[in-house]
């Protein structure tokens, strides 16, 4: 005890030093916006490049999981392909291909940050507005949805995960083609999220796929997003559904982020309504 | 006068130049004079040193306040005060900055000593303030220029501030 106290006061000055200067870098940081973006893109970064370091480690322990993941997704979208189909009529179609235009282009991400613990859960990505990725994309993986993009820096991209207090979806529930109400996460099981606000009468059933909307701003039409478990009467006038979320993250590794190439001309419009109201 | 007395008299001083007069008659871009510093550099040179950190970190913060500038003037006045004893040490006996009673570095064949002393100290500071304002941006076009111009000008306040308060107190003794 006596050696510490000489230790304290032999060093007091390099230990108010330290504290003092602490305090201040803080307050400048708190105060000033300037400083504030700078500490958190170099601080994103820093942290980002150590995640990068030891996510390349782990990506060679989880190389089997990534595959299988892979050779599920291909199977799902060989199913799609054209030679898998068969024409039942014999008229002849013309198609204009200037009518189908690229409406969303997917850019490819490795989570090399993720949490599954806290209320407001983020997931942090190696690929950043140098790739192409801006706040407010979509970002899915190959089991269904994941969250929106909520951070971007030159290399790196935070995203707040679907398992985040904030996060709010525009749902669909595929079998009876209704977009109504909104999915939010709302407990601390990284494998349910519920779905509010769907009038009493509609037929919402356990089993039933819920999907992404077509009114969705951040992602594709239906995009999975889970299955019905278990359905509530609220207040007399609303369901409250248990939607069992398809994406498991604790396993996350790869995943897709949604680039909407028509966002800035739909803003537009929007913006135009908005100020003519 | 008391000690004690001239040291609140030097800080309201500091403070009615820097905000009243310097803030007000904007010497120029590159030349932005932080009077203040006269009160910590003419601080005696044999105070602890955790009370000189503290004390100087004290106000940094103050001015800090009045300047918008919340932490800077802090953080660089906390390094001045970690490093001032270890460079006045030697001189506690004898060169207590401008104790008239102790005798004055001028009349202890102190004077270069002390005109680097002040002007090294007021250069650190300078440097520390306008590096964490800008975080290195346009270090050469901006900063350099600001750092050496607003170093002199506050060298000769510093100079010109000590010969009108010493001087006094001198006749008033």
């Amino acid at each position: 005890m006596g050696s510490v106290l000489q230790f304290i006061k032999t060093y007091l000055h390099l230990i108010l030093f330290v504290i003092f200067q602490v305090f201040a870098i803080t307050l400048v940081v708190r105060f000033h916006a300037f400083h504030k973006i700078f500490f958190f893109n170099t601080s994103n970064t820093v942290t980002g490049n150590i995640k990068s370091f030891f996510n390349q480690i782990n990506e060679y322990r989880n190389l089997r999981d990534v595959n299988r993941s892979l050779v599920n997704e291909n199977i799902y979208l060989r199913r799609f392909l054209k030679e898998n189909f068969y024409i039942q009529t014999k008229d002849t179609f013309f198609v204009n291909d200037t009518l189908y235009k690229q409406h969303y282009v997917y850019i490819p991400a490795s989570v090399i940050g993720n949490s599954v613990d806290k209320e407001n859960n983020f997931i942090t990505l190696n690929k950043g507005e140098l790739s192409g990725i801006e706040k407010g994309m979509g970002v899915f993986g190959p089991e269904g949805i994941v969250g929106v993009v909520e951070d971007v820096s030159d290399n790196f991209s935070l995203v707040m995960s679907l398992l985040n207090s904030k996060a709010i979806i525009s749902p669909k529930i595929n079998e009876l083609n209704l977009s109504q109400g909104k999915l939010v996460w709302g407990n601390r099981s990284p494998y349910y999220a519920y779905l509010l606000g769907i009038n009493r009468y509609e037929k919402v059933k356990p089993g039933q796929l819920v999907v992404t909307s077509p009114y969705s701003k951040n992602f594709p039409e239906n995009i999975a997003i889970g299955i019905v478990e278990d359905v509530q009467e609220i207040d007399g006038s609303f369901l409250k559904a248990k939607v069992r979320l398809s994406t498991s993250f604790s396993q996350l590794r790869e995943v897709y982020v949604v680039k909407d190439l028509f966002k800035e001309e739909l803003n537009n419009i929007n913006n135009q309504i908005e100020s003519q109201n | 006068m008391k000690e004690w007395q001239r040291f609140i008299l030097i800080f309201i001083y500091c403070f009615v130049v820097q905000f009243l007069i310097i803030e007000n008659i904007k010497v120029g871009f590159w030349f932005h004079p932080f009077i203040y510093l006269f009160f910590l550099l003419y601080l005696p040179p044999d105070i602890p040193k955790w009370l000189s950190v503290f004390l100087f970190f004290l106000v940094g913060l103050f001015f800090d306040i009045f300047f918008n500038s919340y932490g800077i003037h802090a953080s660089a006045c906390t390094f001045l005060g970690l490093i001032k004893p270890f460079v006045s040490i030697g001189n506690v006996n004898v060169a207590p900055a401008r104790e008239e009673e102790k005798g004055s570095w001028l009349n202890k064949g102190k004077r270069r000593f002390k005109l680097i002393f002040l002007f090294s100290f007021i250069l650190i500071h300078s440097f520390w303030v306008l590096m964490l304002e800008s975080l290195g941006h346009d270090f050469i076009s901006v900063i350099i220029p600001t750092w050496l111009g607003s170093t002199l000008v506050t060298f000769v306040l510093l100079r010109i501030s000590e010969e009108l308060f010493y001087r006094t107190f001198r006749t008033s003794k």
